[in-house]
């Protein structure tokens, strides 16, 4: 009724092409649960079969074999302390950057330049200082050292930091000035300015930056290769360990990987509505 | 239905039968004597509920689409 009419072809074409980009996203995902339930025999052979009788064994053999939990446990406590760190330390940055222009543009483009290069360019410093650093009582104390997720956490907050004063900029210079002048005039202190009108307006904002460093935290490979050996391993670093002398093990692979998938995939999911909200925050002004 | 919703309501939908695949094959299978009737009732009840899923959806977008228009046809017949 509200919508303007359009010929048949040009509708087919426009969900054809819709439906094939989102099936070439989806494809992979499908495949790796599939494979997940496969047993042995199925796994690698050509053609690949598709009508096979389900198992449960390559999780089996992923969580009580390999110990898969516990790489769960590490990921968890890494990702979701270098998320609030992010989010945190992002939000005040952001909020500087946006209502005072601190640095005249110049600070906020050098925070961008540290994405600029790649992290493989700065791991040999970092594994440098956090083995130093593990050697002294501090470095101890702290878990900062090479193997301890202090290393991880500080190494996953540097590098999503600046992705977080980006993204929240934006957010905060649509929120209007008006807003705090008014509540300064009725005698809110600027701290509390931001602890009631501020942030409460920006929520969407802080929740689709706190849910994509969470994500980019949880599948982070290298840093997590390179600095942890055992006790800090995150779960790629678990998935890689299927990559054995003898073969890789495909189908606990796969059945590891969807382990790793399932509580970002709930987590999204459940987080959709804000994700929304947040990323059309501003979209629209007045 | 629109499209994304279509498409957010299938996803979720598979989301619900690999559900269904895990608890049956964790929970369930054990109580069945021979393990192709349990795959073969298994791919049915995880369809019916993806199956049923599904359509709860559409009929609740559709729904919704319903009550929007009747909104809107009744502000344009107020503005008139």
């Amino acid at each position: 009724m509200l919508q303007r009419p359009t010929s048949f072809a040009t509708e087919a074409l426009r969900y054809g092409l819709i439906v094939l980009v989102l099936a070439f996203i989806v494809f992979p995902i499908l495949w790796m649960v599939v494979t997940s339930f496969k047993p042995p025999q199925d796994v690698m052979v050509s053609p690949p079969r598709f009508l096979f009788t389900p198992t449960l064994d390559n999780y089996v053999h992923a969580i009580w074999e390999k110990n898969f939990l516990f790489y769960i446990k590490n990921t968890l406590f890494i990702s979701v302390t270098s998320t609030v760190l992010v989010v945190v330390a992002g939000a005040l940055a952001a909020y500087s950057f946006a209502r005072y222009n601190v640095g005249d543009g110049h600070i906020l483009f050098f925070i961008l330049s540290t994405k600029m290069f790649p992290a493989i360019a700065v791991i040999l410093p970092y594994f440098l200082i956090f083995r130093d650093t593990g050697k002294t009582a501090v470095g101890r104390f702290l878990g900062v050292g090479l193997d301890q997720p202090g290393a991880l956490i500080i190494s996953y907050t540097m590098f999503n930091l600046p992705f977080a004063i980006w993204l929240l900029v934006s957010f905060f210079q649509d929120i209007p000035r008006e807003l705090e002048h008014s509540a300064r005039l009725d005698g809110l202190s600027r701290m509390k300015v931001l602890r009631k009108v501020v942030f409460p307006l920006a929520a969407p904002g802080i929740a689709v930056t706190g849910v994509f460093t969470l994500i980019f935290c949880w599948n982070e490979f290298l840093f997590a290769y390179i600095l942890t050996r055992k006790t800090a391993s995150t779960i790629t670093v678990g998935v890689e360990s299927f990559f054995t002398l003898q073969g890789i093990l495909w189908g606990p692979v796969a059945a590891a990987a969807t382990i790793s998938v399932l509580p970002m995939m709930a987590f999204v999911l459940l987080m959709q509505r804000y994700m929304v909200r947040g990323l059309t925050f501003g979209a629209v002004r007045g | 239905m629109s499209f994304s919703q279509a498409w957010d309501a299938g996803f979720r939908a598979v989301l619900i039968y690999i559900g269904v695949v895990f608890a049956w094959l964790g929970l369930v299978e054990r109580y069945f004597g021979s393990q192709s009737v349990s795959v073969v009732v298994m791919n049915v009840v995880a369809v019916a509920l993806a199956l049923a899923f599904f359509l709860r959806a559409r009929s609740r977008a559709v729904a919704e689409r319903a009550r929007a228009e009747a909104e809107v046809r009744a502000l344009m017949e107020e503005a008139v």
